[in-house]
């Protein structure tokens, strides 16, 4: 059996890190993925200096589009907003430990996608 | 079931006993005579037909002219009733472009809550453009349409009546007959989209009393890329073609056109001659297994199917009773486990099924079920996929307890 499931993804999934909606947030952005109907909304705090502080995000959908936030968000916090902007899918592959295949990706860049637009903007 | 011992063989993609094809309502694998009869055409030597007067294209001809009339019987119409499209979803488009580019504000169309985006989306927009109503006859408690609700939305207003004959999404069989007849009697226009139900019931255009009716061949063992619709005599003079180009005229002058006064005028274009002599095949194939045969294999599987899955925990089933009438196409959830989990899952011990909300959010949306496991039934499934399937559902409730 493919290991799409390993257990550490499982947990982000089952306990996914940063859940929550953040008040206080500056950027906010709601993503779907009309084929597996995975939606996410992500929250975020960016500070003046150009650092993401604080990170949360709320969503249903499948095991690797919420897990892979909770692994992409984790990882992004305290980091520079030109960091995320530079990060590639295959850095979101790279979190997650496997390969999502064609048919996945789509649920594993979720996250990516929308940090990407909302903070390019 | 007989008949369908060993059935595989037929089938070269499913000679590899690891596979398990329960996906056929999305497409169904092609037997081998099928394929023989596409690449002895194209060995035969091609032609482009009605364009030529040399052999292979004389031959193009007359096999493009036999394949429609053999597709057009397995309806129960005539050859010059059925045009052949790409695909269903070109089929409805065609129609619905049609019929509702002659609507006004103040009309109605009616649909169900069954449909698939490919009768929806055409009519949405054309009500946009259009600005007439449409009205969606919604799922009664018994999972079918209620037709004494049918009864009271179906009125004067009503233009069309467009309706799925089977639920890609539950296998419901949907009552088109009585609502082609509800229709008729307020004089509203009737279209089938059949996409399901021509491999899986025996259909008959002029039974129906429909004025339209698409199908395509991929999901009833022929080729991708044909597809045809029926379209009745009332209906054709409506008719406008959506492509313009060779083949559909008769005459152009400098300053008049004069275009052909048949069905050719709807196929602008070289014609698929390979993908019509497939799909001659595929209806040649159905015919002789009879679909009487494959209803009665279908209706066992799916019934052991259901059987199966309702003695297992977590999962809820979202296919109707049996009573009601539905073909072998079912859709349940796992409590806790989204669907394309299942599906990958699956597919990792080889199991082929569909996730998801297989293109009709509006029924996904109404049964509040964020997308479901699609089972969905050939004529080369037995038993023993059913067993693999529910083995694979019970590795899944395991994996996610
Ligand atoms: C009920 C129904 N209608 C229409 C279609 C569209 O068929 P196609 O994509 O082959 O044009 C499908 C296929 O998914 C279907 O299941």
């Amino acid at each position: 059996m493919s290991d799409m499931y390993r257990q550490q993804l499982l947990d982000h999934a089952r306990r996914p890190r940063h859940h929550g909606v953040l008040a206080e947030a500056t950027h906010t952005r709601h993503e779907a993925n009309p084929s597996c109907g995975d939606v996410i909304d992500i929250y975020l705090v960016t500070s003046s200096n150009g650092l993401v502080e604080q990170v949360s995000f709320t969503g249903q959908g499948c095991v690797i589009s919420q897990a892979a936030t909770s692994m992409l968000l984790e990882s992004v916090a305290g980091r520079s907003v030109a960091e995320v902007l530079a990060m590639c899918p295959e850095d979101v592959v790279g979190l997650l430990g496997i390969e999502p295949g064609p048919m996945r990706i789509n649920c594993a860049l979720l996250p990516l996608r929308a940090l990407h637009k909302v903070l390019s903007r | 079931m007989d008949a369908f011992v060993d059935f595989k063989k037929h089938f070269s993609a499913l000679h590899d006993p690891a596979v398990v094809y329960l996906d056929s309502a999305a497409t169904t694998q092609v037997p081998d005579s099928v394929l023989a009869a596409v690449s002895s055409y194209a060995r035969g030597g091609r032609g482009n037909p009605y364009r030529g007067l040399h052999t292979f294209a004389a031959k193009a001809t007359k096999l493009l002219s036999s394949s429609r009339a053999t597709v057009a019987a397995f309806i129960g119409a005539r050859p010059e009733e059925l045009l052949f499209t790409k695909g269903t979803t070109e089929g409805l488009n065609l129609v619905a472009r049609a019929l509702g580019s002659r609507l006004c504000p103040g009309d109605q169309v009616v649909l169900t809550i069954f449909e698939h985006h490919a009768n929806l989306l055409p009519w949405r927009e054309l009500a946009r453009e259009r600005g007439f109503s449409i009205t969606y006859l919604p799922m009664a408690k018994n999972g079918s349409v209620d037709l004494e609700l049918a009864k009271k939305i179906i009125g004067s207003r009503t233009k069309v009546v467009a309706v799925t004959q089977a639920s890609n999404v539950l296998g419901t069989i949907l009552p088109v007959y009585e609502l082609a007849e509800l229709a008729h009697d307020v004089g509203a226009l009737v279209v089938v989209d059949a996409a399901q139900s021509v491999a899986r019931l025996p259909v008959d255009v002029h039974q129906l009393g429909c004025d339209a009716l698409a199908f395509g061949a991929h999901k009833m063992y022929g080729p991708e890329g044909i597809g045809a619709v029926y379209i009745s005599d009332h209906l054709r003079p409506q008719l406008s073609p959506l492509l313009y180009g060779g083949g559909m005229v008769d005459e152009v002058l400098d300053d008049t056109i004069r275009y052909a006064e048949d069905l050719r005028l709807f196929e602008a274009g070289s014609p698929n001659v390979a993908g019509a002599v497939g799909f001659a095949a595929a209806c040649e194939f159905l015919q002789l297994l009879g679909l009487e045969h494959v209803r009665q294999h279908e209706l066992e599987l799916t019934a052991k199917l259901v059987r199966a899955l309702a003695e297992l925990p977590r999962v809820i089933i979202h296919s109707p009773a049996p009573e009601l009438g539905r073909v072998g196409v079912v859709s349940f959830s796992i409590e806790g486990v989204h669907s394309h989990d299942v599906a990958q899952l699956l597919a990792d011990q080889g199991v082929a099924i569909r996730a998801g909300y297989h293109c009709a959010a509006p029924l996904t949306r109404c049964l509040d079920i964020g997308g479901t496991v699609r089972v969905s039934f050939g004529v080369y499934n037995d038993l023993a996929d059913v067993d693999k399937l529910i083995e694979g559902v019970k590795t899944v409730l395991a994996r996610f307890v």
